[in-house]
């Protein structure tokens, strides 16, 4: 995989593609694909277990249900706390790479 | 995309979950990569590479999946429960009478059981407040010969306290009372005089000051210590008290501490009398005789020594002491009692046979619940059957039920809390004064704690079997065949019919001793006890000091005094004595002529001895049977007389007249005593214990210290009490008075005890009586409703009233037969438990037995009464259509 993600920044990517409605695991790593334009593909490896821990925290639920294939998949959502961690998560991520590129700037381009 | 409706998360295997997730991932993925133009088998292999170590996956993902379950399930049950507890109120409010009932009865055993306890928790199985208490033990005097137990002489203590291995302290102490006289009011108080020793042995500080010193010990030394309440309540708690001198017996003694508060002074006989003042042991007359028995030895062991390994010691200890001392030691050994078998002794055993009672109440009650229970799950046999079909799981409605019944419980045990702490405010205004530390009574934690449990295992247990029962309905057949027609139906009919036997069975043990019990103290109330019960009063003095050294002063003091009190208005006569009926002995032995005459080298026979002064046989109401009561010519001390009771004469002289026969106390050489009278036998030990021998002496030949005055009155005793008082402190104004009783309120106090353990036991058992009958009520209601049909088919063809009765009273006849049956052997082993307790019934009294049974029978018949008439009131039309 392209690029070194820290667990951190991977539960809020998952965080941000749930914004809007919910989708189930491959779904969540397509779509994350399609955003980076393929920069970032998420290792299945990676994928479920931070759903899982995403799930056990109460940031977001998993249901089962129908994709349009008729396949039986379970679709993430968000929950409310989730909402929060997410706005949150951001706003610190945020920060964290302000600050990086506080130092980075001082390299020419 | 599309979602379906949520089934529970709950009962799913999370890691067959995660399989189906990544599956379908891999399908997905594999779909994009034909798509994308890849040979099938080409793109499954690159999408099972790419997604990596699947177990690993999959171990990860299930973990984290797992924990959620798990905590979601938490909340799931408490969920559950609570929403159960909501139902389960609702439902049972729908019955109110019967949840009232229920919760009423189980409130009664319950807060029964929880009272008694309470009262057995504070006053005998709470430590005292001393350190390491378990260490702590009285040695007493036993003869292995008669087996009659005393306190030790102090030669003997002596070589106890230096000759033992297994002790770390010893003391030796003598109860007394002491006089003060300093303030306005001079009072008489319970006083010890100790070794220094016995402080070390208790391993109490004083609060103020100090205590004795050990060669304070003997000494003449003027010190004494008080106890904490009287310093407050004697001497304002005033702080510079230590080392003031206050008047003690006449004379100065210097107060040199203050014990802390609460300290209370163990002595043999519990903790009745509480010591309130300390002096060091003074040397006297006897202190160095061997042969003199008046003092108590407390020890404490030594951390870890079993009582049985220093009783060994001691018996071997004792052994070579009586080589070494024949004339005083033979047959006596030391007997080591630790202090806690002392304090519970007979009372606690009372109190732990009323509990034994309240227990089979408890659970003749539970009985009376576990029916209700049952009846409530029959008829709910169709509610469960359609809840069954709707898909709650047996499991489910297992646990509904048992919340309803832990609910009913709970409610009892809420109730029980409330009626323990109420009977107990009621118990210690009532309660007797043989059961000692009755200030520490209260509703212990312990004892909460214990009735909460013993309510939530009677809601388990006996709402198990009908939960289980009722889930296991068929619906189909319940619904077809109406209300309580269900396979359960029959079974729970025979469980009712357990119970109900089981409750007679419990209910004839439980009667059976209510009656042994009554019996005994109703014959006991009809004892003679030798004396007049009614007009006497008694009151107490100790002539103490220098002023009455001399016995020539005391008997003048006397001398003035009897005639004051005999010419006072209300004032039949007027004695004085040594020692009260009912209220402990002196004793020594005797010699009769004859004895001497046959040179028998028996040992006296051990009489009681009593001193007596004026009237006083015919002030306590003493019958005189034969000859004449004492006279001042029976001080003439060439030819001394004395008075000796009816136990005496036909002990000494069995067939022949004792009038001018003589014996002596003492055979080397006999000091002769001649009998001139014969008087009625009052009961020294107690008011259950056979009369013992006694010999009446004049004051003069006794003339001890301390002496109690009897007043026979005209009209009520305790009108005297005032003018008594007041002709006392005419003859010496500095006499204080104590110890003021009536001889009414001394054998109250005496059978008190056994009051109040009978009344509470009676009252159990009538209590066990009424819930037996409203179990058979029950029982045979139920039977009515069940064979109504077949009752109304008899009344239709004619079956007079006489006849469905007697159907009725049959089943209800055989219920308590079998249940009779059932306890006899249990009451004949709980009558064996009280035996000691019995007073002229003995424990196997056929007839009583037979009383109980008969009792019991008749409350069988009385509980089939009302269902038997309704039985009768049947109309066979109704009864025919009823289904």
């Amino acid at each position: 995989m392209a690029g070194n993600l820290f667990t951190g920044t991977l539960d809020l990517l998952i965080l941000r593609t749930l914004r809007r409605e919910p989708v189930h695991g491959y779904g969540i790593a397509r779509w994350i694909r399609d955003r980076t334009q393929g920069v970032l593909e998420v290792e299945q490896g990676a994928l479920y277990p931070a759903l899982h821990r995403l799930n056990r925290k109460g940031w977001i639920r998993g249901d089962w249900g129908e994709t349009e294939t008729g396949r039986r998949a379970r679709f993430y959502s968000l929950t409310e706390k989730g909402r929060q961690a997410l706005q949150h998560e951001t706003a610190r991520w945020d920060e964290h790479a302000q600050a990086v590129y506080a130092v980075l700037g001082g390299v020419e381009k | 995309m599309k979602r379906v409706f949520r089934t529970g998360d709950y009962h799913r295997d999370p890691g067959r979950d995660i399989s189906e997730e990544i599956d379908t991932h891999l399908d997905l993925k594999i779909e994009e990569l034909v798509a994308a133009g890849l040979p099938e088998e080409e793109a499954r292999a690159e999408a099972v590479r790419r997604f990596g170590n699947r177990a690993e996956i999959h171990a990860e993902a299930t973990g984290h999946a797992r924990k959620r379950e798990r905590r979601q399930s938490l909340f799931a049950s408490a969920e559950t429960l609570l929403q159960d507890g909501r139902y389960a109120l609702r439902t049972l409010s729908r019955a109110p009478g019967m949840t009232i009932l229920t919760i009423l009865i189980l409130a009664l055993g319950i807060g029964a059981n929880t009272a008694i306890f309470s009262v057995l928790q504070a006053v005998f199985l709470e430590p005292l407040p001393l350190p390491h208490p378990e260490e702590l033990t009285f040695i007493w005097n036993r003869n292995i010969r008669n087996g009659g137990r005393g306190p030790s002489s102090f030669p003997n203590y002596l070589d106890w306290r230096d000759q033992n291995a297994t002790f770390q302290a010893m003391g030796a102490f003598e109860g007394g009372n002491l006089n003060l006289t300093d303030g306005d009011e001079p009072i008489r108080i319970r006083a010890a005089m100790v070794t220094a020793s016995v402080f070390d042995v208790l391993a109490v500080q004083p609060a103020r000051g100090r205590v004795f010193l050990p060669e304070e010990d003997l000494s003449m030394t003027r010190a004494v210590i008080l106890s904490h309440q009287l310093w407050t309540e004697r001497y304002g708690g005033d702080p510079s008290l230590i080392g003031q001198t206050i008047q003690v017996d006449g004379g100065p003694r210097t107060v040199i501490g203050i014990m802390p508060q609460g300290f209370e002074h163990p002595t043999p006989w519990g903790m009745g009398d509480p010591y309130l003042a300390w002096i060091p042991l003074e040397e006297d007359q006897w202190i160095r005789n061997r042969n003199s028995f008046s003092y108590q030895v407390l020890a404490r062991l030594r951390p870890g020594v079993q009582v049985e390994t220093a009783q060994e010691d001691m018996n071997q200890l004792g052994a070579r002491l009586e080589e070494e001392f024949p004339d005083s030691n033979t047959d006596n050994r030391p007997w080591v009692v630790p202090l806690h078998s002392l304090l519970f002794g007979e009372a606690g055993f009372q109190i732990t046979v009323v509990l034994l009672a309240a227990a089979v109440v408890l659970l003749i009650a539970c009985g009376n619940v576990a029916a209700f229970l049952l009846s409530r799950a029959a008829s709910r046999q169709t509610e469960m059957a359609v809840r069954a079909a709707l898909g709650a799981g047996r499991r489910r409605i297992v646990r509904q039920l048992l919340t309803e019944s832990t609910v009913l419980a709970l409610g009892g045990g809420l109730g029980a809390i409330l009626l323990a702490r109420w009977s107990l405010d009621a118990l210690r205004s009532f309660i007797p004064p043989t059961i000692p530390r009755t200030g520490e009574i209260h509703l212990d934690g312990g004892a909460l704690l214990f009735a909460l449990l013993l309510s939530l295992l009677t809601g388990l247990i006996f709402g198990l079997a009908p939960a289980v029962s009722a889930s296991r309905t068929d619906l189909a057949g319940s619904l077809k065949g109406g209300v309580g027609l269900g396979g359960g139906g029959r079974r729970r009919w025979d469980l009712q019919h357990v119970f109900v036997v089981g409750q007679f069975a419990l209910g004839l043990i439980l009667a059976n001793t209510g009656l042994l019990l009554l019996q005994s103290y109703a014959s006991l109330q009809e004892t003679d006890q030798g004396f007049d019960g009614e007009h006497v009063l008694t009151l107490g003095l100790s002539l103490g000091g220098d002023r009455y050294d001399e016995s020539t002063e005391r008997q003048a003091f006397f001398q003035q005094l009897v005639p004051r009190l005999r010419s006072l208005p209300g004032v039949r006569d007027a004695g004085a004595t040594s020692k009260l009926p009912l209220m402990g002995g002196t004793n020594g032995p005797v010699f009769t002529d004859a004895m001497i005459a046959d040179r028998s080298p028996e040992d006296g026979i051990l009489t009681e001895v009593s001193a007596v002064e004026g009237a006083y046989f015919a002030a306590m109401g003493i019958p005189l049977l034969a000859g004449r009561t004492l006279a001042p010519d029976d001080d003439d001390p060439q030819n001394p007389g004395v008075v000796i009771n009816e136990a005496a004469a036909y002990r000494f002289w069995p067939d022949e007249d004792p009038l001018g026969r003589r014996f002596s106390f003492g055979n080397d050489p006999p000091q002769w005593l001649t009998v001139v009278g014969v008087v009625g036998d009052v009961r020294q030990w107690g008011p259950e214990i056979r009369p013992q021998p006694e010999a009446y002496l004049r004051y003069s030949q006794n003339p001890r210290t301390r002496m109690l005055i009897t007043l026979a009155s005209t009209g009520d005793p305790r009108d005297l009490i005032r003018p008594a008082r007041d002709a006392v402190l005419a003859v010496d104004p500095n006499q204080p008075v104590s110890e003021i009783r009536t001889m009414a309120e001394v054998l109250d106090s005496q059978l008190g005890g056994r009051e109040f353990y009978t009344l509470l036991i009676g009252l159990f058992s009538l209590l066990a009586l009424g819930l037996a009958a409203a179990g058979v009520y029950g029982v045979i209601s139920y039977f009515v409703a069940q064979r109504t049909r077949e009752l109304g088919i008899r009344v239709a063809v004619g079956a007079g009233h006489a006849r469905l009765m007697g159907l009725v009273f049959r089943r209800a006849f055989l219920l308590a037969i079998a249940g009779v049956a059932l306890g006899l052997v249990g009451a004949v082993v709980a009558t064996l438990v009280i035996s000691s307790l019995l007073y002229g019934v003995s424990p196997l009294d056929p007839p009583t037995l037979a009383g109980g049974v008969g009792l019991l029978l008749v409350v069988g018949l009385t509980g089939a009464l009302l269902p038997g008439l309704r039985a009768t009131r049947l109309s066979p039309v109704e009864a025919l259509r009823s289904e």
